[in-house]
């Protein structure tokens, strides 16, 4: 089977994130918000290509990426995605506590869709993953 | 009779109730209603409709014996069809009735077997409606007993529904009140206040709005400071658009006088992908500062009150308005401290003053240290470095006066010690309470080059002396602090300032500067720097002092005074490269007198090849028969200075 045949399934969710406690956090916020989404965690930026291209799986329609990470960090998972063509219909939502304009200048130029401040406060991380999964899901599938 | 045909409706009710309990949206306990009402005898389908408080139909199901569905096609506008008329107590619509008012409700009952339809509405919470209907079969059903069975799920619903909705709302208020914390804590913690409107308007998208945007009023214009959007990609378009200068629809923001806080037309560019806003106008202390605009698709989320864009604004403005003030504030402090001190070093042949002044880290009042040097009509020279106890207006008038004091009396060519005792039986007999300390060095040209230096201390750290050989000798002057005793107690000394040598005063913050360790800077590392800089050129000098050899902190106000002294000077004149090197050779032929040591055929390598570029040099050569300091400087500003030091 050729890789390209994987079928997108528009409610799957590939998060990358290496902290347990942030991986925990974003589960219990999207399962709140948007139960219809499955969320597939992977605990760091290594196996993304791999699990993109795995043929035998769907593929999720939207990323959630943490830019600190030990091994492959979130600008190289960006950019290693960003240079296969295959993946230009995966929506790349950045999350990371920095608000510099270096950082954000750095993953928009990457081929962040969006750039999302992860906030301490629960409650305000629930609605601002919230407000990210409701624009996206709210435009027209590329399709 | 019980309404369950299996006898175990009592069971259900039950789980429903718990399931609803447990669920954090109504969605996930659909399976558990839906099935439990299909499952009721007679009952071949059942639909359910959320309506918004102006009965828009948000959200449809349906449940037949194919499964439950959520907003299948259609649905929507059939129920929006039969809302005018939706019975609150229950009713069996007959199939002619219920086509009448809505067709296709009608059609998908009778595909699913059967012939009437029960309804009711009730009302949930945020004034909306919800409608629940079963599709029935009349020679199989009870409709008394259906009833009271739709009735006691809508007892469920509705209680499931508020209790979701009060959660929700406690959730979406614990976050706004996060939000409003942490920007109110970035804005505290900076004065960068760009920067910290960067960094909240990123905490705002996507949390409370999809495109967010600063402006501050700058030159009576609101120009754009930030803008994020939560799609990158229509981030740039959304920027460039109101860098431009156009917003809200408007070719220029100049006035906010009119500004209403919305829902407005966005006036945005289509390819932004934002329809509307809200804003708010940062107003401080009566002034239009700035204003805040959320932008959104469609109407603006739960979130965004108008009251927590107000909160937002209102912090932001101050926020603004401090870091203005503080701007403002700076400035003064800065021009006054400017004023206090001499525009200018005089002009003294045989001697290099350089000075320099620290202000103490973010003071926002003027400091009392200063600085000057005096020339008296016998052809001496006085410097002094002072410095004033405590900050702010009171020690600035002490400043103005001690210097006025002693420099009108310097000037006249009153003794030093004279100067200082008028100053302070002036302090004693107006009763100032407050001190100062000062140092004065009162230099008296000697024979072959030299100064006589006669050095006072009024409680003051005495003037420090760097010899040729690198050596840093401290002057053995003392005496008490001014304005505190009748006598100063002043124990002169006297000091020879040999061509080549440096006399170098300062106030106290300088020495008590740390290092991480703790350890001061006049402990050991002040005197080292002296050494190892002595041939740097004054101003370069003076700089590295202040700068606390870029290993101590110098964090107070700091008065430092230089004075080098550098003989004669037998050359100073720009000159083009290739003749450089034959004017210092002949000059310091001139200054030697014979002395092989000073008598070089050829500049030092160094400024052999700085003698080497396009540009011209200004050559100084300066000093005695033992001592030459050799100095080029390239006209073009660029060009830097070289220099080195011979010493017979």
């Amino acid at each position: 089977m050729d890789r390209t045949d994987s079928v997108t399934d528009a409610n799957l969710v590939l998060v990358v994130e290496d902290s347990e406690v942030d991986r925990e956090a974003i589960d219990r916020a999207l399962s709140r918000s948007h139960p219809e989404l499955q969320l597939e965690f992977l605990p760091n930026g290594n196996a993304v290509l791999d699990r993109l291209r795995d043929p035998t799986r769907p593929r999720p329609a939207l990323m959630f990426l943490d830019l600190s990470m030990p091994g492959v960090d979130g600008y190289g998972v960006l950019s290693s995605v960003r240079a296969d063509p295959a993946f230009a219909a995966l929506t790349i939502i950045v999350l990371t506590s920095s608000t510099t304009s270096a950082d954000i200048e750095r993953c928009y130029a990457a081929g962040a869709d969006s750039y999302i401040y992860k906030p301490v406060n629960f409650a305000l991380f629930r609605t601002v993953l919230q407000g990210a999964v409701d624009y996206w899901h709210s435009l027209p599938s590329p399709d | 009779m019980h309404p369950n045909r299996h006898g175990h409706w009592p069971d259900r009710l039950h789980r429903l109730w718990q399931s609803a309990f447990a669920s954090v949206s109504t969605r996930q306990f659909a399976d558990e209603l839906y099935s439990g009402l299909l499952d009721l005898p007679g009952v071949q389908a059942v639909f359910g409709a959320r309506l918004s408080p102006e009965d828009e139909v948000m959200v449809t199901r349906w449940a037949d014996a194919a499964g439950l569905r959520t907003g299948p096609d259609g649905l929507a506008a059939d129920i929006a069809a039969l809302v005018t008329d939706l019975p609150h107590d229950g009713a069996v619509l007959p199939l002619p009735v219920l086509a009448r008012c809505s067709p296709g409700l009608a059609a998908r009952t009778v595909a699913s077997g059967g012939d009437g339809m029960l309804v009711i509405a009730f009302g949930v919470a945020e004034r909306g409606r919800g409608v629940l209907g079963l599709a029935t079969v009349a020679d199989a059903s009870d409709t008394e007993r259906l009833t009271t069975a739709l009735t006691q799920v809508i007892e469920v619903v509705v209680a499931a529904d508020h209790r979701i909705s009060e959660q929700r709302a406690l959730e979406d208020h614990q976050a706004v009140d996060a939000l409003l914390a942490e920007a109110s804590l970035r804005m505290d913690a900076s004065l960068d206040i760009t920067d910290t409107l960067r960094a909240v308007l990123r905490m705002v998208v996507p949390a409370l709005a999809d495109g967010a945007a600063v402006h501050i009023r700058r030159d009576e214009r609101m120009v754009q400071v930030a803008a994020a959007h939560v799609d990158a990609r229509r981030e740039q378009v959304l920027a460039d658009h109101l860098r431009a200068g156009r917003w809200a629809g408007e070719p220029v923001v100049t006035d906010t006088s009119t500004a209403v806080d919305g829902p407005l037309p966005a006036g945005l560019p289509d390819e932004v992908g934002l329809d509307t806003m809200t804003m708010g106008v940062l107003r401080a202390r009566g002034r239009d500062v700035g204003l805040l605009t959320f932008f959104h698709r469609g109407e603006p989320g739960k979130r965004v009150t108008m009251r927590v864009l107000h909160d937002l604004a209102s912090r932001a403005a101050l926020a603004i308005d401090n870091a203005t003030l503080y701007e403002q504030r700076r400035h003064d402090v800065a021009s006054l401290q400017q004023h206090l001190l001499p525009a200018v070093l005089p002009t003294v042949p045989g001697l290099e003053f350089a000075a320099g002044y620290n202000a103490a880290d973010h003071a926002l009042e003027v400091g009392g240290d200063f600085y000057g040097v005096v020339d008296q009509p016998d052809g001496a020279v006085v410097a002094l470095v002072g410095d004033v106890c405590g900050r702010g207006a009171p020690a600035t008038a002490l400043t103005g006066l001690a210097r006025h004091t002693l420099e009108t009396v310097l000037a006249e060519g009153g003794p030093a010690p004279h100067a200082l005792g008028i100053l302070n039986r002036k302090m004693l007999r107006d009763r100032i309470s407050r001190f100062l300390t000062i140092a004065t060095a009162t230099l008296t040209p000697g024979a072959g080059g030299e100064w006589w230096v006669e050095t006072q201390s009024a409680g003051h750290p005495p003037p420090l002396f760097v010899r040729r050989d690198g050596s840093v000798v401290e002057s053995g002057c003392r005496g008490r602090l001014v304005g505190v005793l009748r006598d100063l107690g002043l124990r002169p000394a006297t000091d020879r300032l040999l061509p080549g040598e440096l006399l170098v005063m300062f106030s106290d913050g300088l020495i008590e500067a740390r290092d991480a360790d703790g350890g001061f800077y006049g402990d050991v590392e002040l005197a080292r720097t002296l050494t190892r800089s002595r041939e740097l050129p004054l101003a370069e000098l003076v700089g590295a002092l202040l700068g606390g050899s870029d290993r101590y902190h110098v964090n107070d106000d700091v008065a430092v005074l230089v004075v080098r002294n550098h003989g004669t000077t037998v050359l100073d004149r720009v000159l083009p490269p290739h003749e450089v090197s034959p004017a210092v050779d002949l000059a310091l032929r001139e200054l030697s007198h014979g002395s092989a040591l000073l008598d070089r055929a050829a500049l030092p390598d160094h400024l052999a090849r700085f003698a080497t570029g396009p540009t011209d040099i200004r050559a100084k050569v300066a000093g005695d028969a033992t001592w030459a300091r050799i100095e080029l400087t390239a006209v073009d500003p660029n060009g830097g200075t070289a220099w080195t030091e011979l010493t017979a």
